[in-house]
């Protein structure tokens, strides 16, 4: 299969039971048809067997398209709804993260550096074909796999700090998955290391100083941090970040607890990447207040 | 109301009064209280009430719950 190597895609060994389209697959009788809440999926040709049941929501396209066409970027395991975030690039990488020792197994066995360069080559060729609505998600796969490209030719010297700092945040599970089984006693995530970063905290209000709640972005930088950032602000939550203050400080990469998306509340949309460090291990430069506030 | 309801209410009330996740963001809440990995467990296995169930357990209400329920795929987005 051109583009997609099938030795990427055997990664991960445990299986997955949610199969093509997040369905799990059932088949009766024989036939070759995967049976959504809604309607039955042909997968052979990469169409539903019956009109769409809300066709109304995706007027520009045939009634009997599914996953907008792009099952590597959406799902619709219902049958009635395209959901964006699905597909095979989450079952690919949900397979990397639970594959465990059977990853490193895999890694091994493929020779590593072609292994890696095959995965590499497989989720840059996956953010080529991204959705054209949304650029900067392919764009942001594209690179992330040119950097597992990039980085297969010094794997056999690495250490496991090199790994999550040379691979980037962007693939941080990716190495996560690896460092975690590369051998005895090495249960260390891959951003951990004594390298240190800078982090920034805003708070005022009911969000106090010495908060959990830390990012790597500069906030000044962010457009609209509030919304980003996921910041209580007197919504249905009942309290209230009022972003009077920033902190700046430094953290060593060991330090930080979790990496995650900002979640949504109170209306903002969250997706800023926020870190989960115990203020105590936080190296503070300055504390400013901002006017406006964020 | 039913008496569970009118409880249920009740208990909101008395925590939202003494709300010990006052100014948190949503990843802070559940981090702080030990239901991070379980929250994080429930939305790969795609468990939706389990994952409310946490969310409401964090004090967040259904204004605050649907956009993330949405965002994790657990909700399809209402239609306008």
């Amino acid at each position: 299969m051109a583009g997609i190597s099938s030795k990427a895609l055997n990664f991960g060994s445990p299986e997955n039971k949610k199969k093509f389209n997040d369905i799990e697959e059932t088949r009766e009788l024989d036939l070759n048809q995967l049976d959504a809440f809604y309607r039955t999926l042909d997968p052979q040709i990469g169409r539903f067997l019956q009109i769409d049941p809300k066709i109304e929501s995706a007027e520009a396209w045939s009634p009997y398209s599914a996953m907008l066409n792009n099952p590597i970027r959406y799902s619709d395991p219902l049958g009635d709804s395209t959901i964006p975030g699905g597909g095979f690039l989450r079952n690919l990488w949900e397979g990397i993260k639970d594959g465990g020792k059977d990853t490193w197994s895999s890694i091994k066995s493929l020779g590593t550096a072609e292994g890696w360069k095959n995965l590499g080559n497989s989720i840059n060729d996956m953010g080529d074909r991204m959705n054209p609505m949304s650029p900067s998600g392919g764009a942001k796969n594209a690179i992330a796999g040119q950097k597992i490209v990039e980085t297969v030719q010094n794997i056999p010297n690495m250490t496991k700090d090199d790994w999550g700092h040379a691979i980037g945040y962007g693939t941080e599970k990716v190495a996560e998955a690896v460092v975690l089984t590369k051998g005895a006693g090495a249960v260390t995530k891959a951003v951990e290391g004594a390298q240190t970063q800078t982090v920034f905290r805003v708070f005022g209000g009911d969000a106090k100083a010495e908060g959990l709640s830390w990012t790597p972005k500069n906030p000044n930088s962010v457009g609209n941090f509030r919304d980003a950032a996921g910041l209580p602000s007197g919504g249905a939550s009942g309290s209230n970040n009022t972003g009077r203050f920033v902190i700046e400080g430094t953290v060593k990469n060991k330090n930080i607890m979790q990496v995650k998306a900002a979640e949504a509340l109170d209306g903002n949309k969250g997706g800023l990447i926020e870190y989960k460090i115990n203020p105590n291990n936080v190296n503070i430069k300055r504390v400013s207040g901002v006017n406006p506030h964020f | 109301m039913s008496i569970l309801r009118g409880y249920q209410e009740l208990t909101h009330i008395f925590n939202f009064m003494d709300n010990k996740y006052k100014g948190m963001t949503v990843n802070e809440r559940l981090w702080a209280s030990g239901l991070m990995d379980e929250f994080d467990k429930a939305v790969k296995e795609k468990d939706v009430i389990k994952a409310i169930w946490i969310l409401e357990k964090v004090e967040l209400t259904k204004e605050n719950i649907d956009p993330i329920l949405v965002k994790h795929g657990l909700k399809f987005e209402e239609k306008k």
